[in-house]
Formats: structure tokens, C-alpha cells, sequence
């Protein structure tokens, strides 16, 4: 039969469509049992699955962002990868030191280096296109900001303040710019305020308020820099590769002010709802991590010493 | 019957050569001759009209040197045609033909009156290419000379019953399912009679968890309606969304190419503002020739139209006289003016608006832009009383946040964008294709929007600004305001006739955003004291009843989203207004939920008068801002 020649078994042509979803089966496959090893070693280290499970996926998550976010600024594929590897990696192996912290703090951890991911992101928007967005954009994210820690939200607060303040202050006046910036956040503690008035009338329940301090606080002492090596590494490396590239800007002086300001103050006994050593390094390494995606590391030499960078901050972490 | 004896001229088949130099020297020269105006002017006239791309006659008349019954005496006298006043002289009413009526407002002609089987007909326009074609080869017509104003006003007494007619029922005879004049269909009915019902028994049987539950669905429709603006102002805050047209742009523009544009200006009992209005309209920059502008008044307001008449207003201003009838709305009389216009593109004003000079030009431009979908463009709408007391800044905070924010927004989401009030400039063919105003929805503005969109056309928003004045008076503004509420609710129900079509005809980002949009501003001015009054009482009395009343979970629910939707709405005020650059509001935008509870009560004021008078349009009163006054009172001293 002549129609019978032209036929060809669907399963003999290998499509380059089916080749993708192989691929993805092969990844899918391999990140399966590299989850199930991650919730089995964390239950083994936490003594909880619900911890080691929460844990595994909100770094899952943020590290396929991340990877998402690199291969969209053109960082090829495998470089891509290779990067999100590594930093998923090296979180992981320090949520595993922390085996005593309950859920809550992995949860204040990650949400305190997400919150410092997006204020350098906006710094890094606002150096592109001084705009009203990149303002409204950073007071809304402060808002939010209330839900992480009291130092990290003055740290982002203060930086915001020099990075937006000389754009709208002669436009609008000094009452008017601070009025534009900080008006959200000071909605949002108003609005914690009056929640927790609320839980004291017994009108809502305790539960619902927010602002639960129950950390790790660590004495302020020089050593605890020491102690950040790790972070350091990948931050450094990521700084110089953008210096070599000639991509410094507002949100690199943003994080050097930070790795300065934190350490000192955030970790500090008086400081209400301090930092502990598992927030710096996150919010150290995830804020170099937006850094490096925001402008990836395109010649070999800066992607070279990024990829150092990470590299030494893993060998550390182990 | 004295009929004066006309020659019979030999009308041009095609249309006369621009710029064709020989007739217009002579109608020049016979205008100065007549002592109408100087060499001097006639030297200017001649330059504006090469420029302009208008006719010698238009360019006089619309410098306002001529006044239009000299013209058009001198006209024939020119032609070698007999002139006549058909006010004096009316015509014949049995030679109108209704189904040419749109052709003799447009071609400025009227079948006169017939004799000894010759038709003598009127026309303000003898060498016009359409009635070349019209009458051109027709061996018993002949022609006579008259003004246009006598044109429309003949027009208006053979036929103004029937524009008015037609203005009030053509869109409820034609496409019912778009109009507002049944309130509340059969289905909705049964849809709401049984939503009611399954309420009553519900809060009889269980009162806590239907409280809870409707709470929660309130709450969170409010929630995604007040995320859905946060969204829409965050993509504003980009300086150029939307359709930004630039100075170089409008420049490269050549008046010659204009097309003719006509301006509604629907009055009532407006008398004190016309000379601001007069004023604004002659700033414009736009060739006053190709201005077809329509003062729409209505028949028994003869105080505005004494007062227009004694401005001594140039050719291209007309007084529209709407005669009286039922529903007595902005909309009617503006589809009646609809039947006299013009132009190729149509704009309205309110009396106390003043346009940006090049917001026509830049609107041309946007029209050439956009394309052949392009149905209307939207200009913002801004106050220039805003610093007058707290309710003209709210007031400013609000437009401001309408239509510098949000507008643009839905334009580059592509979503249906329900009009403002003014400063809408329409595609007249595509304006006449859908039916024009709804003149029994109070808001024929808005639902005119989402006709649109529902039809497939498209509707933009254009970087030129019109001010008007803010409502100062907070009676004055209850009544407006609760005319747009009570307009909203009747366009969500029009369009929500047909939800799947709706969604069809849409899509669903637009029904979405119909829903957060126009829905959510009505749920949100009539649910805000809900929110509201619980925390109140709650916080002067500190009452144990609140714990009966409102168990923790409904509070807290109803707490956050008052929190949150105030925030939301004094942090979006700010970013209008630093985006406007009215720093000085800044601070204001903080009082913004008092306002917001004034809103409340013109919204269920407005609710009220659906259910009792539904078509009813509460007028606002103008011009009775301070600044208004300073204005009047200036330019008085200077005449």
C-alpha cells in the first residue's frame, strides 16, 4: 500500500519536542531524588518532615526563580543552573546547621533574604529609570518589609531614603518625599498597632497579630564577621565581577552598607527582634545573588570569578 | 407667494481646486467692497486660508471679521443668485425627505419650495462637490442662497420633533439589549428576587455563618478591587504609558490637512460661564474654520441663549435649541446636536471646561495613530480650582488618580475604559455606527466606553489635559456624585444583561477588569460604611456587643480590609498627585477615607433614586467657584 510507505510510527521520530519533555522528565526525575534525600537527611537533622518539607520548598522555589531570573538576562542555560546549584546548595547547608531552629525562623530567614533580593532589585530599577515606579515600587515593598525583622526593615528603610530622597526633594519638598516613600510602611505598623490593640480587647485572636520574637540572638562581636566567610565569598566575588564589568551601582553600595550595618547593629541584644547569624548570611548571599542577576556576568573572566565566589562560599558552608 | 426670481446656475460637477485663485479675489474683493473688511484683512484671510486649506468665506467667518448674513449676501451676489431668509421666508415642509436629513445638516442644503415644476432649493454652500452630484445634472432645479444658521434652523423646525425622537429612542428601538430604559430585566429580577430569598431564609436559619460568609465574599470582592487598582496604578507610574503624543509631533501637523471637527457643548442654565467657555474654545489651536462648534441649549432655557446670543459669537459657533422632552438628560440632547454635526471627528465639553490649545491636534494625531479600530479618545480631566477648600483638592486627588492613573492603565491593558464626563473625542461614523448616548443611563459616558469595547473597537486615552471646576458646594456634590453612582449601577447592569456574551465579546481580562472596576466602585462606595461604623463603635464604646455581633473572624476580616483598602487608597491618592506634580496635595491624600464616606453617602442616594427615579439627571450647577468669579469678573473689567 502506497499510503502505508509514507507512514511513520510516531515513536520512531524523535521531535524536538519530545526531546524537551524527556529532558524535563530526566530533571524532574533527579530533582525527585535529590528532595527526597534533602527531606530524609532534614528529618534526620530537624526531627520534623513538616520542617525539613517547608524548608526544601520555599528554597526550591527561590532557587528556581533565581535560575529564571539569570536565563532571562540572557546568562546561558547551563551557566544558569550551575549558579542556582550552587546557592541552593550552599542555603541548604546552612539551614542544616540551624538544627535546633523550629520552622518559623527558616521562614524569617527566607523572608528576610526575598525582602533584601527585592529592594536591590528596585535600587537597580531606579538607576535605570528614575521614575515615580521605582519609588512607589520600593514603598510598597517596605510595607511589607514589617514583616521582616526591625533591623533589616531600618537598614532597607535608611537606604531607601539616600537612594530616592535627592530625586523628589526638589519637585516635592522634604515633608512630601518622605510623605511619598514611607507612607505605606507607616500605614502598615499603624495597622499592626491596631491589631494588637484588637488581640488585647480579645476581639482577635493573639495568633493573628504579628511580631512573635523567638530567635537566636547572637552577642555583637567582631567574630561573627568571621563567621559570615561563607556569604562573604560569594558577595565579594559577585561585587568584583560587576566592577570588572564596569556595573557598579546603587545597589552595590547598597550591600556594602548593609554587611556593614547588619553585623554591627542588627545582631545587637538591644535591638528588638535582633538578626541572628542564619539571617545575615542569607540576606548577604541572596542580595548578591539579585546583584548577579541583575546584570549576569556576560565575558568569561567576570563569570570565572562569580563562579569562584560561589564555589568557596559552598566549601565553607560544608 | 412673492418668490423672488433666482437665475439658474450652472452648478460644478467636481469639486472646486483648492486654492483656485480666481474666485476667491473676487469674493475677497467684493467683501471689501461691501466695507465688510479692510485690505489689511483681506491680505491676512488670504494667507489663513492657504494655510488653513479652507474656503475665503469659512476663513472669515471663523476669524469672526464677517458676520455669516453679510457673507452670505455678498455669496450671492457673487454667484449671480438671489439670497433668502428663511426665517422670514420659510420653505415648503412636505419637500423634506426624512431619509436625506443627515444630508442636509452635513451639505448645508434644504429642498425650498417647488413651482411651476421647478424645485428651488436653499443652499449656504452652492459649489459644493455633494450637491454638484446631488442636483448637478437636473435640468429643473434651481438654487438659492441662504445662511447656513437659516439651514439648521429650518432643519431643526421641519424636523426637531423627529431628532428628538429619535434622540431619545433610536438606541432603546434599535439595540434594546444597550439600553438603560428597562432598569432591570425579567431575569435579573428572578436572579436578585431569588438571591433575596436565599438570603432571608439564610439569616433566619443561620444567621452567624451567613454573616460570615457574606462578609467574606464582600470582602473579597473589595480586596481584589483594591488590588486591581494598585495594579493599575503601579503600571502607571511609568512616566510615558499610554498614548503620549510629543510637541514635535502635533508640529509636524499642517492645518490644510485638518478635517473638520465638531464640538458639543451641552449647556442648561449655564449663562455666567459661556464667555469662559467662548474664551477657552477660541484659544484653541486649531484652524477656527474646521471648528464646527454647537452650543446645545435647551429650547426653554432663554436665559443661556439670550446670553449666547449677545456674545456676537463668530460663523462656527451655532446655538442648537433641544426642544423639550422626557427623559431630560445630558445624553439627549447631545444625540440630538449628534443629527446637525458636521465634522469627521466629535468632541463634548462641559461649560467650564478649558481644554489644552492643542489637545484637538494631538487627538487628530492619536486618531492616525491608533488606526481604523480607534473609536474614541479619551483626554484626562484635571481642576484648575483645586486649591479652593478640602472637597475641590479630594476632588482633584480623586480625577487626578482617574485619569492619570487608571485610564492609561486599562488603555495598556487593552480593557474596556469606561469615558469621562468631557473631553471625549469620538470617530463621528463609528459614534453614529454604535447608537450613539444612551440618554436613559445617567452615565451614557462610561457605558458609551464599554459599548465600545463590547463591539471591538477601540478606545485610547490621549496626554492632553482639560480643566474644569471642582464641585465646591458639598450639596452640589452629592447630587453629582450620586448621578455617577446611580449611572454605574444602571451600566453594570446593561452590560451584565448577557454576562457570557459579555465575556465573549471582552474577553476575560476585560470582564475581569469591568467587574473590579466599575463593579467594585459600586460595591465599594455602598459597603465602605459597613466597614467602617463596626471600628467606630467599636473604639468610642469598647462594647462587649461586638463580640455577639461580630465574631472575630468576620471583624478581623472586615478590619484588614479596611486597613488595607484605605492605605491602598491614601498611598495610590499620593502617587496621582506626585505624578501630576501637585505636591502641595500630598498631605490631603491622608483625609482620604472621610472622603470616602461622603462617597458613601451619595452612593446610596444614588441607589435611592434608581429605584425611584431612575432616568432623573441631578444637574450640577457651574460656575459657582471663587476662581470662576475672579475670572468673569476680570474679563469684564477688561471689556
Amino acid at each position: 500500500m502506497a499510503s502505508a510507505n509514507t507512514l511513520t510510527p510516531s515513536s520512531a521520530i524523535l521531535t524536538p519536542s519530545s526531546s524537551a519533555s524527556r529532558r524535563w522528565q530526566i530533571v524532574a526525575v533527579i530533582a525527585c531524588l535529590l528532595l527526597s534525600v534533602g527531606l530524609v537527611y532534614g528529618r534526620h537533622h530537624l526531627g520534623t518532615w513538616v520542617g525539613s518539607a517547608t524548608a526544601l520548598i520555599l528554597l526550591l522555589l527561590a532557587s528556581s526563580f533565581w535560575w529564571w531570573h539569570l536565563s532571562s538576562r540572557e546568562l546561558p542555560g547551563r551557566w544558569s543552573v550551575l549558579f542556582s546549584s550552587l546557592l541552593a546548595a550552599q542555603s541548604l547547608v546552612w539551614l542544616w546547621h540551624h538544627p535546633r531552629a523550629d520552622v518559623a525562623v527558616w521562614q524569617g530567614a527566607l523572608g528576610g533574604a526575598a525582602f533584601t533580593y527585592a529592594m536591590l532589585w528596585v535600587f537597580e530599577l531606579h538607576d535605570r529609570d528614575a521614575g515615580l515606579r521605582s519609588l512607589a515600587t520600593a514603598a510598597l515593598l517596605l510595607s511589607i518589609g514589617i514583616l521582616a525583622k526591625p533591623p533589616l526593615l531600618i537598614c532597607c528603610a535608611l537606604l531607601a531614603l539616600a537612594v530616592f530622597y535627592d530625586d523628589h526633594r526638589p519637585a516635592d519638598g522634604i515633608v512630601n518625599s518622605l510623605l511619598l516613600l514611607l507612607t505605606p510602611v507607616l500605614l502598615c505598623t499603624l495597622a499592626v498597632f491596631l491589631l494588637r490593640a484588637l488581640a488585647a480587647e480579645g476581639l482577635v485572636p493573639v495568633d493573628w497579630t504579628i511580631g512573635r520574637a523567638h530567635l537566636d540572638a547572637a552577642p555583637l562581636h567582631l567574630s561573627l564577621l568571621a563567621r559570615q566567610i561563607p556569604a562573604l565569598a560569594f558577595c565579594a566575588s559577585v561585587l568584583a565581577a560587576r566592577w570588572l564589568m564596569r556595573k557598579t551601582g546603587s545597589s552595590d553600595l547598597a550591600i556594602v552598607i548593609m554587611l556593614i550595618f547588619l553585623p554591627t547593629f542588627g545582631m545587637a541584644r538591644w535591638m528588638p527582634m535582633p538578626l541572628s547569624l542564619l539571617d545575615v548570611s542569607m540576606i548577604v548571599s541572596w542580595g548578591a545573588a539579585c546583584l548577579m542577576a541583575l546584570d549576569p556576568p556576560i565575558p568569561l573572566l567576570p563569570r570565572l570569578v562569580a563562579l569562584a565566589g560561589a564555589c568557596a562560599s559552598l566549601y565553607f558552608c560544608c | 407667494m412673492s418668490t423672488p426670481a433666482p437665475a439658474r446656475i450652472s452648478v460644478p460637477k467636481s469639486a472646486p481646486q483648492k486654492n483656485q485663485e480666481k474666485p476667491q479675489l473676487q469674493i475677497g474683493r467684493l467683501l471689501v467692497d461691501a466695507g465688510l473688511i479692510n485690505e489689511r484683512q483681506l491680505a491676512q484671510a488670504l494667507v489663513s486660508q492657504v494655510a488653513w486649506g479652507s474656503r475665503l468665506g469659512d476663513t472669515v467667518m471663523g476669524l469672526g471679521w464677517v458676520k455669516p448674513l453679510d457673507f452670505y449676501q455678498v455669496l450671492a451676489r457673487q454667484l449671480g443668485l438671489d439670497f433668502i431668509n428663511l426665517v422670514k421666508t420659510p420653505g415648503d415642509d412636505s419637500l423634506f425627505a426624512r431619509s436625506e436629513y443627515a444630508s442636509y445638516a452635513q451639505d448645508l442644503y434644504l429642498p425650498w419650495r417647488r413651482e411651476n415644476g421647478i424645485l428651488w432649493v436653499a443652499t449656504a454652500d452652492p459649489l459644493s462637490p455633494a450637491l454638484a452630484a446631488r442636483w448637478g445634472d437636473r435640468s429643473d432645479v434651481r438654487f438659492v442662497v441662504t445662511s447656513k444658521f437659516d439651514i439648521i434652523w429650518e432643519l431643526q423646525r421641519v424636523a426637531g420633533k423627529e431628532f428628538s425622537q429619535d434622540a431619545v429612542l433610536s438606541l432603546a428601538e434599535f439595540s434594546p439589549e444597550h439600553s438603560a430604559r428597562t432598569v432591570i430585566t425579567r431575569a435579573q429580577t428572578w436572579w436578585l428576587a431569588g438571591l433575596l430569598v436565599f438570603a432571608g431564609i439564610s439569616l433566619r436559619m443561620f444567621p452567624l455563618p451567613f454573616a460570615i460568609v457574606l462578609n467574606t465574599l464582600v470582602n473579597a470582592a473589595l480586596f481584589f478591587s483594591f488590588a486591581f487598582r494598585t495594579l493599575l496604578c503601579w503600571l502607571s507610574c511609568e512616566e510615558n504609558i499610554g498614548m503620549a503624543i510629543t510637541p514635535d509631533e502635533v508640529a509636524a501637523l499642517h492645518d490644510a490637512d485638518l478635517p473638520l471637527y465638531t464640538v458639543l457643548v451641552p449647556m442648561y442654565k449655564e449663562p455666567t460661564v459661556l464667555p469662559i467657555l467662548v474664551a477657552a474654545l477660541k484659544r484653541m489651536d486649531y484652524p477656527q474654520s474646521k471648528l464646527d462648534i454647537k452650543l446645545v441649549l435647551e429650547e426653554d432655557d432663554h436665559e443661556t441663549i439670550e446670553a449666547a446670543k449677545s456674545l456676537g459669537l463668530s460663523a462656527n459657533f451655532e446655538i442648537v435649541r433641544v426642544p423639550a422632552s422626557q427623559p431630560r438628560t445630558k445624553p439627549k440632547a447631545c444625540n440630538y446636536a449628534l443629527r446637525l454635526a458636521r465634522g469627521q471627528y466629535l468632541t463634548i465639553y462641559d461649560a467650564e471646561d478649558k481644554p489644552e490649545p492643542d489637545q484637538l491636534k494631538k487627538v487628530v494625531v492619536g486618531f492616525r495613530k491608533l488606526g481604523s479600530q480607534a473609536a474614541c479618545i479619551q483626554a484626562h480631566l484635571n481642576y484648575f480650582n483645586a486649591e479652593e477648600n478640602w472637597l475641590t483638592r479630594m476632588f482633584t486627588l480623586e480625577y487626578s488618580l482617574w485619569f492619570d492613573m487608571f485610564l492609561p492603565a486599562l488603555d495598556e491593558l487593552r480593557v474596556p475604559i469606561p469615558l469621562g464626563g468631557t473631553s471625549n473625542h469620538f470617530d463621528l461614523a463609528k459614534l453614529r455606527q454604535v447608537g450613539a448616548w444612551d440618554p436613559f443611563n445617567v452615565t451614557e459616558d462610561a457605558d458609551l466606553g464599554l459599548r465600545f469595547a463590547a463591539l471591538g473597537y477601540h478606545v485610547g486615552v490621549v496626554n492632553s489635559v482639560t480643566y474644569e471646576e471642582a464641585n465646591s458646594h458639598l450639596g452640589n456634590w452629592i447630587r453629582q456624585r450620586s448621578r455617577w453612582i446611580k449611572g454605574y449601577i444602571q451600566t453594570w447592569l446593561v452590560n451584565m444583561r448577557h454576562p457570557v456574551t459579555l465575556f465573549r465579546n471582552v474577553g476575560w481580562r476585560g470582564f475581569c477588569s469591568f467587574q473590579l472596576f466599575v463593579g467594585g466602585c459600586i460595591l465599594s462606595g455602598l459597603s465602605y460604611p459597613f466597614l467602617v461604623i463596626p471600628f467606630i463603635v467599636w473604639l468610642f464604646t469598647r462594647s462587649n456587643m461586638m463580640h455577639s455581633l461580630f465574631p472575630a473572624p468576620v471583624l478581623l476580616i472586615s478590619m484588614a480590609n479596611l486597613i488595607v483598602g484605605n492605605s491602598c487608597l491614601i498611598y495610590l491618592s499620593m502617587l496621582a498627585v506626585a505624578k501630576r506634580r501637585f505636591p502641595a496635595l500630598l498631605p490631603y491624600a491622608l483625609t482620604v477615607p472621610g472622603y470616602w464616606l461622603l462617597q458613601s453617602v451619595a452612593a446610596y442616594k444614588g441607589l435611592w433614586q434608581l429605584i425611584t427615579k431612575p432616568f432623573y439627571w441631578e444637574k450640577t450647577v457651574h460656575g459657582i467657584s471663587k476662581y470662576t468669579h475672579a475670572e468673569l469678573s476680570h474679563s469684564d473689567a477688561q471689556q
